[in-house]
């Protein structure tokens, strides 16, 4: 009797693609992102405790294998930004000029503005203002 | 035809036995100026005339040579067997959907969720013949000739995982063309569509893989139509949030 074969996703169909892997990559960075949040809220806890319970996390926090770990969150964060970088030019609901922006200008636009915002929280955390 | 040979392994699915599809290789002659439909039509004609697969127009227009070569969902009447990578070509019938036989697969699905979109002009009453034609400017025909362009091919599909992971998701060829009817001066069906679009099985599912429109052969871009759906449909939630029924339209 004829019958139609169903579509099964094959496992690891992520990895037959260069832009499938780029969006899980993207993916979990967001999820890492919203965890590594979820530090940061315990540190500014631990920080209300006192100087003691601030000292401690901060010890925690710089011991080889958490700083490991957070380079490895931090690697996934960029990559989840960079890609959404990417994206963001290549839907433009709101026309700011008569032919769309190419996606590219959108896209080193936004690296651009990073860098001026990331430069000038790291000079209001560390240049003593 | 003498000269350079090609191997082409081709995915293969009976449907009197049921089982896997299997694996089948053919090797052929081939020229510079062949594509890979000339190839499989050359196994049709000349090696085994059992070999199943859609074609109809060899120009790209019709959309129905669609097939994975390489693991990329193509045209099989726009990709060049000299500009496919490696020595073999490997033919596979689409990713996403039921195969009916060898590289034919099933796309009832799709049909319905364009159905489900109304894809054509709705009008709320029709104008007297003798008042003329819906008249447009260049610009209001530019707002939807892009997503116009679409012709069914179902790569876009094929190229997706949302839609691979759960067939529920409306998908991106049936947005784009609600989209493209949204952006008509000429149609006054936008809420109907985006009330469709809005639900748990519409544009909210995408995750913006973008690979829709990397793979789309004429260019219609619709990971970045459900984008600018999305817009609408929320512009179109806090309408319905904030303002009396008489005001929302």
């Amino acid at each position: 009797m004829a019958r139609m074969h169903p579509w099964k996703r094959p496992a690891g169909w992520w990895l037959r693609n260069p832009r499938y892997l780029l969006f899980q990559a993207r993916e979990v960075g967001g999820v890492l992102s919203a965890l590594y949040g979820l530090v940061l809220l315990y540190e500014l806890r631990q920080y209300h405790r006192g100087e003691d319970a601030f000292a401690w996390f901060q010890g925690i926090l710089t011991t080889p294998p958490v700083l490991i770990l957070t380079l490895v969150v931090f690697a996934f964060v960029l990559v989840h930004a960079v890609t959404w970088f990417m994206l963001i030019g290549k839907a433009q609901p709101v026309a700011l000029t008569k032919k769309p922006i190419p996606w590219e200008r959108a896209f080193a636009g936004n690296l651009v503005l990073w860098a001026v915002v990331s430069a000038a929280v790291l000079y209001i955390v560390f240049g003593g203002l | 035809m003498a000269g350079k040979q090609v191997v082409f392994r081709v995915k293969r699915y009976r449907p009197e036995g049921g089982g896997e599809p299997t694996w089948q290789e053919y090797t052929i002659p081939y020229t510079d100026d062949m594509v890979v439909l000339d190839g499989l039509n050359y196994i049709k004609d000349q090696v085994d005339p059992t070999l199943t697969f859609r074609w109809s127009c060899r120009m790209g227009i019709c959309g129905s040579c669609g097939a994975r070569v390489n693991g990329a969902p193509v045209l099989t009447c726009g990709l060049f067997i000299k500009d496919v990578r490696g020595r073999t070509v490997v033919v596979e019938p689409m990713s996403n959907f039921p195969i009916i036989k060898d590289l034919v697969v099933e796309f009832d699905d799709f049909m319905d969720k364009l159905q489900s979109v109304k894809p054509f002009l709705v009008r709320e009453a029709e104008k007297p013949v003798a008042e003329g034609e819906y008249l447009q400017t260049p610009e209001e025909v530019d707002a939807y000739k892009q997503q116009s362009m679409c012709i069914n091919c179902m790569l876009c599909y094929s190229a997706c995982p949302v839609y691979g992971a759960s067939d529920h998701f409306i998908g991106p060829a049936a947005s784009a063309l609600a989209y493209r009817y949204i952006r008509d001066s000429r149609d006054e069906g936008a809420e109907d569509r985006l009330h469709v679009l809005s639900r748990k099985t519409g544009i909210w599912e995408c995750t913006f893989v973008g690979e829709c429109s990397v793979v789309c052969p004429k260019d219609v871009d619709p990971a970045g139509a459900i984008q600018n759906l999305k817009v609408l449909a929320s512009m179109r939630q806090m309408r319905r949030l904030l303002l009396p029924k008489s005001a929302r339209r």
